[in-house]
């Protein structure tokens, strides 16, 4: 979930700016030239699939999939992500141009998180033990991600408590979705292409 | 998705017509100036200039308008609640979220003149003129294009999955059916990068990525549709700190 054009005062999107600024240029110096063209790919498959939408009671909800972006992506999620929003506010009018630097620290430091969770797992020789980091990661991301919406929005205004409260209660059936595709699409690479996942034994031998 | 923006950018239109890099500084200034507004009638003139901008471009209305819709119908939803929940009664709480809807949606729909009336490389020529990043250039460039590539991909799985009497519902199995119908695109396109790499390495690609577009010189034309821009978001703040 990000935030929408028009609600944030001027001080949070400067704020968001600078720190959007700071760790997307960290990252990307982590970025070398050379990997460019995959990560690429690798964006734009997660900029579909976050298209998807899957029914959910009276409402549909469609997959952020930021868990994901980090374990696969690692370091180089941040600014994947960033670009991900860029695309969707340019094409979609989803988000917006002044809020991208929040929306980036919003989806970004936990893509970042899922990436450090995930790791935290490495070699994991069982596959139920590859799904539940895989888990972890996905539903810890979207947790994250909706533990600073609330943060932000409460320091907004008195007045958004309950969005905020809104906004937190609704993240709490995502985090079960977004964790179980994460664990899913996780379990499926390491059996397929474990390559793709980091610090897996295939990946370290390779 | 691609012909979203590439269609609008073939139409020729005072907007169209602008250089590159002064219209997405000029529209950018607009919406920063935009952000920074907090009375009702300042919003009110953004609001309206913002439509301006839209006309102006000669963009069609309906994709526009059903786009904004959906954002302002978004917005709106804060009339349901900030009346109840501003802690200086209903009547700022109302305040608050017309503010919000104006502010929003004025925003929002600049994106369309701003970014709709030129093709996707040519916009991010102008921003790599403007000093961004050279690596996020060819990111933006590289995704892009494989954007358009996968969601025709998806479209394509998706139809082989409901001809096999695949319905999604909130149920596990859908999470799980999910989670491989993505593992097994990202494999498809990883295994795709390798062979990528090598094709733009073999044809010179070193680690950014030229865009073929020179812009040509800039007219006085481009300097008074850049100027106008310019005084009129300085005007808004104006309005703003005077009331």
């Amino acid at each position: 979930m990000h935030v929408s054009e028009g609600v944030l005062a001027f001080p949070a999107i400067a704020a968001g700016w600078t720190g959007t600024t700071a760790i997307a240029v960290a990252s990307l110096r982590a970025v070398e030239g050379k990997d460019l063209p995959k990560m690429a790919v690798l964006t734009a498959v997660f900029f579909v699939a976050s298209l998807i939408h899957i029914p959910f009671g009276p409402t549909s909800v469609h997959l952020t999939l930021n868990g994901l972006v980090g374990v696969v992506i690692g370091i180089g999620a941040y600014p994947a992500i960033l670009l991900g929003l860029a695309l969707q506010a340019v094409l979609f009018q989803h988000g917006g141009l002044t809020v991208l630097g929040i929306n980036g620290v919003l989806m970004g430091l936990p893509a970042l998180a899922a990436y450090g969770i995930f790791r935290l797992g490495d070699g994991a020789a069982h596959r139920n033990k590859t799904a539940l980091f895989g888990f972890l990661a996905g539903a810890a991301a979207t947790a994250l991600t909706g533990l600073l919406l609330a943060l932000l929005l409460t320091t907004t205004g008195k007045a958004f408590l309950p969005v905020a409260k809104l906004a937190l209660f609704a993240h709490l059936p995502l985090m079960v979705v977004e964790g179980l595709v994460t664990a899913a699409a996780v379990s499926f690479l390491a059996r397929v292409k474990p390559e793709m996942l980091p610090g897996t034994h295939a990946s370290r031998e390779v | 998705m691609e012909s979203v923006i590439d269609q609008s950018g073939s139409k020729k239109s005072a907007i169209h017509r602008m250089d590159g890099r002064l219209k997405l500084l000029g529209l950018g200034c607009f919406i920063c100036a935009t952000a920074v507004l907090r009375s009702l009638p300042a919003l009110a003139a953004a609001f309206a200039a913002a439509w301006c901008w839209v006309l102006l471009a000669r963009l069609p209305l309906g994709p526009v308008l059903r786009r904004t819709g959906m954002a302002a119908l978004f917005l709106g939803s804060f009339f349901l609640i900030l009346p109840f929940s501003h802690p200086l009664g209903a009547n700022a709480g109302l305040k608050q979220a017309a503010a919000i809807v104006l502010k929003g949606v004025a925003m929002i729909v600049t994106i369309f003149p701003m970014f709709h009336t030129a093709p996707f490389h040519v916009s991010i020529k102008a921003l790599e003129r403007l000093k961004l990043s050279p690596k996020l250039v060819t990111l933006s460039l590289l995704t892009y294009r494989y954007a358009a590539t996968y969601q025709d991909q998806l479209r394509t799985v998706r139809t082989s999955m409901t001809s096999r009497g695949f319905h999604p519902g909130a149920n596990l199995r859908t999470l799980g059916i999910l989670g491989d119908l993505i593992g097994s695109l990202l494999i498809r396109s990883f295994e795709q990068t390798e062979r990528i790499y090598q094709a733009m390495r073999s044809r010179g690609y070193g680690e950014s990525f030229g865009v073929v577009h020179e812009f040509q010189p800039l007219q006085s034309s481009d300097w008074s549709k850049f100027g106008s821009m310019i005084i009129l978001s300085g005007a808004l703040v104006g309005l703003d700190l005077s009331l």
